[in-house]
């Protein structure tokens, strides 16, 4: 993971101003594979999050926990100019995502967006004088799915949640899933599709991906959610589809029209605990339709891309979690079971 | 001079071509300046324009678009047929690039094109003067040497 991190920092140094590129060629490995974001704000310190938590970028090229006189100050100017370095000095091409707030980087490190939204009839048309960047640095983490599919596919392919709060690796575990299914790790060479609306999980750069998403997968990249997973299950009959940060509910309708197809899903879904599971719509929703199998929780901190725990739907503490929720628009697991098998 | 002014032409249609085939690319792609002008690099019908290898040169080594362009322009100008007027309207060309959505760029290219347009046009017709001046002085001189031979 060490290696893929410094990997990460060097494709995005060559975004940063000078200056930034200077101090980080300055710090020892063990500093820069610990970089996990970047913040950039306008006349502010450069802040780097590790995971032990936030830290300052100082001059001599360390990383300090407190703020001193070597802290290293990012000007307006550099933060503009690394906005456009960000855009390939072309911010029409990135016009959509940047009115989305992000922006993916070659390598698909996901860069976070904050300013000024310009609205027009309530929409978002464009964002301007933007004072903030947050760099999240993407790293491949071969064998974090390991686990999942010697517990979960060893008998065939499954409907799965993964759940985690934000930097927990959800998207890192999501890629290898995809790789090692794709590849035949579950038994034999499954065909996959994966929804890249963020371009993050694949990377494509042209026609190339430059993650590894395995030899038997297909890519949308870009695509809203629900358009490319009815192009899939139309156009690309896919065994498995892959879906990364699953946010709204019509996303979910589209999912489990999909899965009554036939098709089997790995989705990622925000959620710090299983009690947050079931306290949010989309995977309290996902859940109570009693098509997903299993639930894959991730750790945080030092267990970022780990498996914390993996819970089979309809397990008693799962239940639990979801009891005063579960009553009021879904179908308790036991039942929904029965309903499934009927 | 004529010559020279047949290069100017070429490059400024070439320059025209090269707008037009970033417009397009850009209203229906999207794609950034670096994927833009590789592709021009690539094509067969811009032989003229040896800048912009200059431009992805200079961009590589770290320049801004603005920075690299005008930059590699300088540079040609000094070497090519193009004049001062010429090297003024495609930096400030450079200057509002990529700065605005897909509709604003597409527009600031429509604007490029016409006064290039323009421009070549102007120049066509004064090439064209001075070619009907030189073949009048040629008719003229040859009635000047007819008449002191006869």
């Amino acid at each position: 993971m060490n290696d893929v991190n410094e990997k990460g920092i060097t494709e995005v140094m060559q975004y940063l101003p000078m200056r930034i590129q200077n101090v980080i060629v300055k710090m020892n490995s063990q500093y820069k594979s610990s970089i996990k974001e970047i913040r950039l704000r306008s006349n502010k310190p450069v802040v780097i999050v590790t995971e032990k938590g936030c830290a300052f970028l100082s001059v001599l090229g360390k990383i300090s926990y407190i703020m001193s006189d070597n802290t290293v100050i990012l000007s307006c100017d550099e933060l503009s100019d690394t906005v456009k370095r960000i855009c390939g000095f072309s911010l029409y091409a990135h016009q959509s995502e940047i009115t989305d707030g992000f922006i993916t980087l070659k390598g698909g490190h996901r860069v976070g967006i904050c300013g000024t939204a310009v609205n027009e009839n309530g929409k978002t048309i464009s964002v301007k004088d933007i004072n903030c960047i947050n760099i999240r640095i993407a790293g491949e983490k071969q064998g974090c799915a390991t686990e999942i599919i010697s517990n979960i596919f060893t008998n065939g392919l499954s409907n799965i949640i993964i759940a985690g709060a934000p930097m927990s690796g959800k998207t890192t575990v999501l890629r290898e899933l995809v790789r090692q299914i794709s590849d035949g790790n579950a038994g034999e060479y499954y065909k996959c599709a994966v929804m890249d609306e963020r371009c993050e999980i694949a990377a494509v750069n042209g026609t190339e991906f430059e993650n590894n998403v395995g030899i038997n997968t297909d890519v949308l990249s870009n695509y809203p959610k629900g358009k490319g997973v009815a192009q899939a299950v139309r156009t690309l009959s896919p065994d498995m589809i892959f879906c990364d940060e699953t946010s709204s509910l019509d996303e979910v309708k589209d999912i489990l029209n999909a899965i009554m197809c036939g098709v089997h899903f790995a989705v990622t879904v925000h959620a710090d605990s299983l009690r947050d599971l079931y306290k949010r719509n989309v995977p309290s929703r996902l859940i109570g339709s009693g098509l997903f199998n299993y639930v894959v929780m991730l750790g945080t901190k030092t267990n970022i891309g780990k498996v914390e725990r993996i819970i089979k739907v309809g397990e008693k503490d799962l239940e639990n979690c979801g009891n005063s929720i579960a009553c009021n628009d879904m179908y308790s697991f036991g039942k929904s079971d029965e309903r499934k098998n009927a | 001079m004529s010559v020279k002014m047949l290069e100017r032409i070429k490059i400024l249609e070439q320059t025209v071509m090269m707008l037009r085939q970033m417009k397009t690319q850009i209203v229906f792609k999207r794609e950034p300046i670096t994927i833009l002008l590789e592709n021009i690099v690539n094509g067969e019908n811009y032989n003229k324009l040896t800048y912009i290898n200059d431009v992805i040169d200079k961009m590589n080594a770290g320049f801004d678009f603005f920075d690299a362009w005008k930059k590699s322009i300088n540079t040609f100008i000094k070497i090519s047929a193009l004049r001062r007027d010429d090297e003024y309207l495609l930096i400030s060309f450079a200057s509002n690039f990529g700065q605005s959505d897909a509709q604003g760029q597409a527009a600031e290219c429509d604007a490029c094109i016409n006064l290039l347009e323009m421009r070549i046009e102007a120049l066509k017709s004064k090439a064209e003067n001075g070619i009907k001046i030189y073949n009048m002085l040629g008719i003229l001189s040859g009635i000047f040497i007819a008449i002191i031979l006869f």
